[in-house]
C-alpha cells in the first residue's frame, strides 16, 4: 500500500526490555536505518520504516499492554530512500553465529502476536535438547488470513527461512503445521518442498481455536505438554510463525531489516484486504485504503484477543496481524451460574470460573495459586460464558495486580 | 488404683518442672514488662495492618526500636491523642501527633471528559486496562470507586456527577489501603498538617499523544510560587509540580486565589474548629469556577 506521511514507532514492540532511541528531533533517516537499540539481551532493535526527518519523540499508550512507552515519529519525505541492504550471495557459507547476528540486527520478533525476540529463541540454554521445529501455519484467531497469504505468496521464502532456523539449531524434525481449511496452502507448500528437496513434513491440523497458540500447537503436533510456566523449549520444540520465517529469509538472504508485515483488514470494511504494511502506519490509513468502514468499532487484533481502539491514529506494530471492524456490542455481566463451560473450553486446562470470583474479592494470592499466570488470554472462556462475564479482563487484572504486589515487596 | 497413682506422680513431677521453668526463664527475657505495657496501650484488635503479628508483635518491635513509631505503624493509635500520649510516656519520647497522622488525598478534581464508552467490568482496575482509562487526562480519577470499596471506615464517596472520589478527612484513618488500590496512582497519604494541596497529578513530562489535561488541571504556570510571600511553595523541577512547606504557610490563601485552573485547595483539619473535609473544598473550588463562566 502507499507509504504513510508520518509513522509512529513505539520503542517497545517486543516482549522484554524496551529499546532506547538512537535518533533525536531533526535527524534525517533512511528506510531501514537503526533508530532504537537496547543493551538487554531479551530485546529487539528498531528500524526506520520510511525515509525522512525525525519529528520528535512522543509518548503513546501501548494498546496491547495499556502501558506507556516512548515512540519515535518520522515524517516521510515520500522518496523511500533505503539504507544499504547487503544481500548475501552464499548463505551456506555463513556460520550459525553470523546468521543469529543478522537476525538480531534485523530486529526480528515473533510475529504471531507475542513479539518474543527471535534471536533469543535461537540460542537455547545448553542443558536443553531441541529436536523439533514447528512452523506455525495456523491463524492466531478467526477472521485473520494474513499467515495464509504469506504462505501462498512467499512460500519459498518461508521455507528458506525455516531451513535457516533448522540449520542454526541443527534440528532434523521440521513440521509445517497448517490448518486443514487452508487446502491450497498445504498443496502449495508440499509442492515447494518437493521442488526444493527440503526434508520437511507438512501436517494438516484440525481448524480449531486457539490452535495458533504455541503451547496448544506443540501438544497437537508432537503430543507433548509444555510444563507449567515453561516454554516449548522445555519439551524440545521451537515454534516459529510463517511471517517470522519470511522475515528471517529477508534478513539473512537480502540483509533487509524488519520494516513491514502483512496485516488483515477485515470485518465491516468495504473491500477487505491483506496488506503489506510498514510499521508505524496509522490504523486510519489502512481502513481508508480499503475503502472505509460500514460502521462499527475498530479492533486491533482478532475478535477473541483484540483490543478496541478509540484513536485511529495508533500505529501498526510488529505484533499487529489484524484490523477488524465489528458491530459494537455492549455486554451486561450477570452472575456466574457455575455451568463450567469455561473450564471445558480452556486450552490450558485452567479453571477460569474461579478467577472472577477471586478478583472481585481481591484474593490475588488465590488466583496465583490457581495458576492464573499460565492463562494465554485466548478469550475462549469469555466467548463461551452464558452469563457474559468478561473473564479475561478479570484475569488481566489479576495478572497486573500480582506483578504490582511482587514489585512492591 | 495403680493408674491413679501413676497419673498423680506424673502430674506432680511435671508441676515441679513447670514451676522451676517459670522461676528461671522469665528473668532471661529482657524488657518483657515494657513490651506488655506498650501492648496494653495499643488497641488490641490484632488487625495486623501494621505488618507485625498482632498488637503484641508491634509492641515487641517498638520495645527494640522505639524510633519505629515515627513511621506511624498503627493508624488507630495515632488517631487517638490520649493513647498516643501514653505511648509517648511508655517509650520515653515526645511524639507530635500532627507529624504522624496522615490522610488520603486524591490528586484529581475530576474535570476530565470521557473519550470512549467503557462497558467492561465496573471497576477502576478494569477500566485502566483499556488504554489507561476512558478519561481524556491519563492521570484522572476514573471514578469507579475501587478505593471506596476497600476503605474500612467508609470515608471515600463517589461523586457521580463528576466521576471523582471524595475523601472525608474526618473519617479517614490514614490506613493507606486506597493508595495501593488505585490503578492510576493518584492517591497519596499526606500529613494532616498539610495546609494547601494540589488537586492534579498531570505532568507534561509524560505528554501522551492526544491525551490532555482537563480545564481544572495544573497549568504548571508557577503563579502560586510567585504569589507566596512566605516562600512556602517551592517549584519541583523534576516533577514540574509545586511543593508545599506547611511550616511556612500562613494560610493567607493567596496562592488559591491566583491559581488560574482553581486546582489548589485549602486542606486543613484543625483542632477546635469544624474540620473541613477535602471534598467540600474541592466542590466549592469547582463551583466558583463554573460560576465565573
Amino acid at each position: 500500500m502507499t507509504l504513510p506521511e508520518k509513522v509512529i514507532l513505539p520503542l517497545q514492540q517486543n516482549i522484554g526490555a524496551p529499546a532506547a532511541a538512537l535518533v533525536k528531533k531533526g535527524d534525517k533517516v533512511k528506510t531501514g536505518d537503526k533508530i532504537g537499540e537496547s543493551k538487554s539481551f531479551v530485546s529487539a532493535l528498531l528500524h526506520a520504516t520510511v525515509s525522512g526527518e525525525v519529528e520528535g519523540i512522543i509518548q503513546v499508550i501501548n494498546p496491547a499492554s495499556g502501558r506507556l512507552c516512548d515512540a519515535i515519529v518520522i515524517a516521510s519525505d515520500g522518496l523511500d530512500t533505503t539504507a544499504d541492504f547487503q544481500p548475501v550471495k552464499d548463505v551456506s557459507a555463513l556460520t550459525n553465529e553470523e546468521i543469529i547476528a543478522k537476525i538480531k540486527d534485523a530486529g526480528i520478533v515473533g510475529m504471531g502476536g507475542a513479539t518474543f525476540p527471535t534471536h533469543v529463541k535461537l540460542v537455547p540454554p545448553k542443558d536443553k535438547i531441541v529436536d523439533t521445529l514447528i512452523m506455525n501455519g495456523c491463524e492466531c484467531e478467526p477472521y485473520i488470513t494474513s499467515d495464509h497469504r504469506v504462505m501462498l505468496e512467499y512460500g519459498d521464502k518461508v521455507l528458506a527461512g525455516l531451513g535457516l532456523i533448522a540449520k542454526v539449531l541443527s534440528i532434523k524434525n521440521v513440521y509445517l503445521a497448517i490448518e486443514d481449511n487452508k487446502e491450497n496452502a498445504i498443496e502449495h507448500l508440499a509442492k515447494l518442498i518437493d521442488e526444493a528437496k527440503y526434508n520437511f513434513q507438512v501436517i494438516p491440523i484440525k481448524t480449531r481455536y486457539p490452535m495458533g497458540a504455541e503451547k496448544t500447537l506443540v501438544k497437537t503436533v508432537i503430543n507433548k505438554e509444555v510444563p507449567i510456566g515453561g516454554l516449548p523449549l522445555d519439551v524440545g520444540a521451537v515454534v516459529q510463525n510463517v511471517s517470522t520465517a519470511k522475515a528471517i529469509y529477508d534478513a539473512v538472504y537480502e540483509g533487509k531489516p524488519l520494516i513491514e508485515r502483512v496485516v488483515t483488514v477485515t470485518g465491516n470494511i468495504k473491500t477487505p484486504k491483506n496488506l503489506l504494511v510498514r510499521f508505524g502506519t496509522p490504523i486510519k490509513n489502512l481502513i481508508d485504503y480499503c475503502g472505509g468502514t460500514t460502521g462499527g468499532e475498530v479492533i486491533m487484533g482478532g475478535p477473541m484477543m483484540g483490543i478496541a481502539q478509540f484513536d485511529l491514529g495508533f500505529p501498526i506494530t510488529k505484533g499487529t496481524n489484524c484490523i477488524l471492524v465489528k458491530d459494537a456490542l455492549t455486554i451486561k455481566e450477570s452472575d456466574c451460574i457455575n455451568c463450567g463451560r469455561c473450564v471445558e473450553v480452556c486450552p490450558m486446562g485452567l479453571l477460569p470460573t474461579l478467577y472472577p470470583k477471586y478478583v472481585k474479592k481481591g484474593r490475588y494470592a488465590d488466583c496465583k495459586a490457581s495458576y492464573v499466570e499460565n492463562c494465554v488470554e485466548c478469550g475462549a472462556c469469555t466467548y463461551s460464558c452464558p452469563a457474559n462475564i468478561p473473564i479475561v479482563q478479570y484475569i488481566k487484572i489479576a495478572k497486573k495486580e500480582i506483578i504490582k504486589r511482587k514489585a512492591s515487596k | 488404683m495403680a493408674q491413679i497413682i501413676i497419673i498423680t506422680v506424673i502430674g506432680i513431677v511435671c508441676g515441679i518442672l513447670i514451676y522451676i521453668a517459670y522461676r528461671k526463664i522469665p528473668q532471661k527475657v529482657q524488657g518483657l514488662e515494657k513490651t506488655e505495657e506498650i501492648s496494653s496501650i495499643l488497641p488490641g484488635l490484632n488487625c495486623g495492618a501494621c505488618g507485625y503479628a498482632g498488637c503484641f508483635g508491634l509492641a515487641q518491635a517498638l520495645t527494640q526500636n522505639p524510633e519505629l513509631v515515627r513511621n506511624a505503624p498503627c493508624a488507630l493509635t495515632v488517631q487517638d491523642p490520649d493513647r498516643l500520649k501514653r505511648l509517648g510516656i511508655a517509650l520515653g519520647m515526645e511524639i507530635d501527633a500532627s507529624d504522624l497522622i496522615k490522610k488520603a488525598l486524591v490528586h484529581c478534581s475530576g474535570g476530565s471528559v470521557s473519550i470512549y464508552d467503557y462497558s467492561g467490568i465496573n471497576t477502576c482496575k478494569g477500566a485502566s486496562l483499556l488504554l489507561g482509562g476512558n478519561k481524556k487526562c491519563p492521570f484522572s480519577c476514573l471514578g469507579y470507586g475501587d478505593c471506596s470499596k476497600v476503605c474500612p471506615v467508609e470515608a471515600i464517596k463517589i461523586d457521580p456527577g463528576k466521576n471523582v472520589v471524595l475523601v472525608d478527612w474526618n473519617k479517614c484513618i490514614g490506613c493507606g489501603l486506597c493508595v495501593s488500590e488505585c490503578p492510576q496512582n493518584i492517591i497519596e497519604l499526606v500529613p494532616v498538617k498539610t495546609k494547601i494541596s494540589l488537586l492534579c497529578s498531570y505532568t507534561p513530562l509524560r505528554n501522551i499523544n492526544g491525551r490532555e489535561r482537563c480545564e481544572n488541571g495544573c497549568l504548571h504556570c508557577r503563579r502560586c510560587v510567585r504569589a507566596c510571600e512566605f516562600g512556602a511553595i517551592i517549584w519541583n523541577e523534576q516533577k514540574l509540580m509545586p511543593e508545599f512547606d506547611a511550616s511556612k504557610c500562613t494560610l493567607c490563601l493567596k496562592c488559591v486565589e491566583v491559581c488560574p485552573a482553581k486546582c489548589l485547595i485549602k486542606s486543613v483539619l484543625a483542632e477546635n474548629e469544624t474540620p473541613v473535609p477535602v471534598a467540600t473544598v474541592s466542590n466549592t473550588a469547582l463551583q466558583q469556577k463554573s460560576d465565573e463562566k
